[in-house]
């Protein structure tokens, strides 16, 4: 009894808790009408750019599209082209296959954050039609970069179905916090091993086994810029554990680093967790962290914490950042 | 559509109002529906007396969020559903095991006080799901708000099964402590 009063109350949890759990999937299947729009939308921009980038726009068009996808979820906007040049800036072509029990593979591109990367794998299957309708995923999938474990913040999202190109398109995305920048940083290798083809509105069993492996490097020239900030005094939660929500407090950060991707920070260890954090645009758009993380420095007295952005943003867009109403000025006034 | 043109369709009591709703969130509320009736007709039916919930909901609601708004309504319909088709025996699927799990946010020998409204009991869970790390939290909610299958779990955020079970029973564990520093339990 005890128990159905407590699943009848996370019922009613609040809205954007229970959106934040599934964003990638209802974006999946909310904006796929709207995709060719943003994917046209996308196109159009990266034409517009110099004719070194569009010489690999064929080759990036995909990230960008999908990227455009998640920007207008986020935003309900299209790209500005600043942003298409951004993204493009943070990606490189990879361009190779893998083929196991008639699926083939590819990667076909790697965008870097500060603290993670976003892989774009292409899926085709030997004397198979694929249905613009279905749905694909892998059934399990690990990235290693340098030491950190495989299964570190990796996550999947199905991008689309290329009837056409007759290939449907998987991104991947890994999320390492802040030692995963200064691993990039040394132009590492990420091995990505991805394994099963999952194929939606089945029971979730694996539609083919096959094994798909690859060596991905990661060219720590993709890396974004950054804007420094020494210190600030922002808003923050307390917690005293971390069990219990704490009350807003004011609390100083310092090591302010801010990218294209993501923000990161570094503050006293006795405050963590519940961080709203948004960036502001100068075109009024706000966009908030889809993902964080922090981690406990050596000297057991600092924490160290990295967001991500929902999508990448341009840094020449950026007007402020908001941290619980508190505002931390980084363009021009 | 966007939202607000589909919920403008139910404010003028125009029928294409369910049709736009089922193209843009009918997978969306038949997964969840699937996930607790782990039936595909059972499922059907719960969708199709969402739209009719909203229907009759709107007017006088106007709601800001609608994939929600649904999805909360095809929960409470498939949940009640779900008790109403195991009245009196243990029943199955991920309900039953999701319920098997939460019995864990309880400690043994207490009840959650009567006075303790449900509306009062969810936003002391809101406080701390926001208040947990974001992989938690989500994991938590899919697990309990969507009733995912940990295989799917496993699958949306690459996790391995022990690692997905073991994080989950931490997250409860926390949930008891926190709710029983809230003092919303009694012992009988």
């Amino acid at each position: 009894m005890n128990s159905d009063i407590m699943i009848d109350a996370i019922g009613m949890i609040s809205d954007s808790v229970i959106l934040d759990a599934k964003e990638y999937e209802i974006k999946a299947s909310s904006f796929r009408k709207r995709r060719f729009i943003a994917v046209l939308a996308a196109v159009i921009l990266a034409l517009a750019l110099s004719v070194t980038a569009l010489a690999a726009a064929g080759a990036l068009q995909g990230i960008l599209g999908w990227f455009g996808d998640l920007w207008e979820s986020a935003t309900g906007k299209v790209l500005s082209e600043a942003q298409a040049r951004t993204i493009m800036d943070l990606t490189g072509a990879v361009g190779a296959s893998a083929e196991d029990n008639g699926i083939t593979v590819t990667a076909k591109s790697v965008t870097l954050g500060d603290s993670g990367a976003v892989l774009l794998f292409a899926v085709s299957i030997d004397n198979t039609a694929l249905s613009a309708d279905a749905e694909y995923s892998f059934d399990a999938f690990l990235c290693d970069v340098g030491e950190l474990p495989g299964d570190r913040g990796v996550s999947q999202s199905f991008y689309k179905v290329d009837t056409a190109a007759n290939e449907a398109y998987i991104v991947v995305k890994y999320d390492g916090g802040l030692p995963t920048a200064d691993i990039m940083r040394g132009d590492c290798i990420m091995t990505v091993q991805l394994s099963g083809l999952v194929e939606s509105g089945t029971d979730g069993s694996v539609l083919r086994e096959g094994q798909w492996e690859f060596e991905i490097a990661l060219d720590a020239d993709l890396l974004p810029a950054s804007i420094y900030v020494e210190s600030a005094t922002v808003e923050g939660r307390a917690f005293v554990s971390d069990l219990l929500p704490g009350m807003p407090v004011s609390l100083e950060i310092w090591d302010i680093s801010i990218t294209s991707t993501g923000i990161s920070f570094a503050m006293d260890a006795g405050y963590e967790g519940g961080w709203s954090i948004t960036a502001a645009l100068t075109d009024g758009t706000e966009v908030r962290t889809s993902t964080g993380s922090g981690y406990l420095m050596p000297d057991g007295k600092t924490y160290a914490n990295s967001f991500v952005w929902e999508a990448p943003i341009s840094l020449s867009e950026l007007d402020y950042i908001e941290f619980y109403g508190a505002r931390l000025q980084v363009g021009g006034e | 559509m966007d939202d607000s043109g589909i919920v403008e369709l139910y404010w003028a009591r125009s029928e294409s109002a369910i049709a736009e709703t089922a193209s843009k969130y009918g997978k969306y509320c038949f997964t969840i529906a699937f996930n607790i009736l782990a039936s595909r007709e059972d499922a059907d039916e719960s969708v199709n007396d969402t739209y009719m919930s909203a229907w009759s909901s709107m007017p006088p609601h106007r709601p800001s969020v609608l994939s929600t708004f649904l999805g909360k309504i095809t929960r409470r319909i498939s949940i009640d559903k779900w008790r109403r088709r195991n009245a009196g025996k243990r029943g199955g699927g991920e309900v039953r095991l999701a319920l098997d799990e939460l019995s864990e946010t309880v400690p043994s020998g207490c009840d959650i006080d009567d006075t303790v409204e449900k509306a009062e009991l969810a936003r002391m869970i809101d406080n701390f799901l926001t208040a947990l790390p974001d992989t938690e939290r989500r994991v938590f909610v899919c697990r309990y708000w969507y009733l995912d299958p940990i295989a799917s779990i496993c699958r949306q955020f690459g996790f391995s099964q022990s690692k997905v079970k073991s994080m989950l029973r931490r997250t409860r564990g926390k949930l008891r402590v926190y709710l029983e520093k809230e003092g919303i339990f009694n012992e009988f």
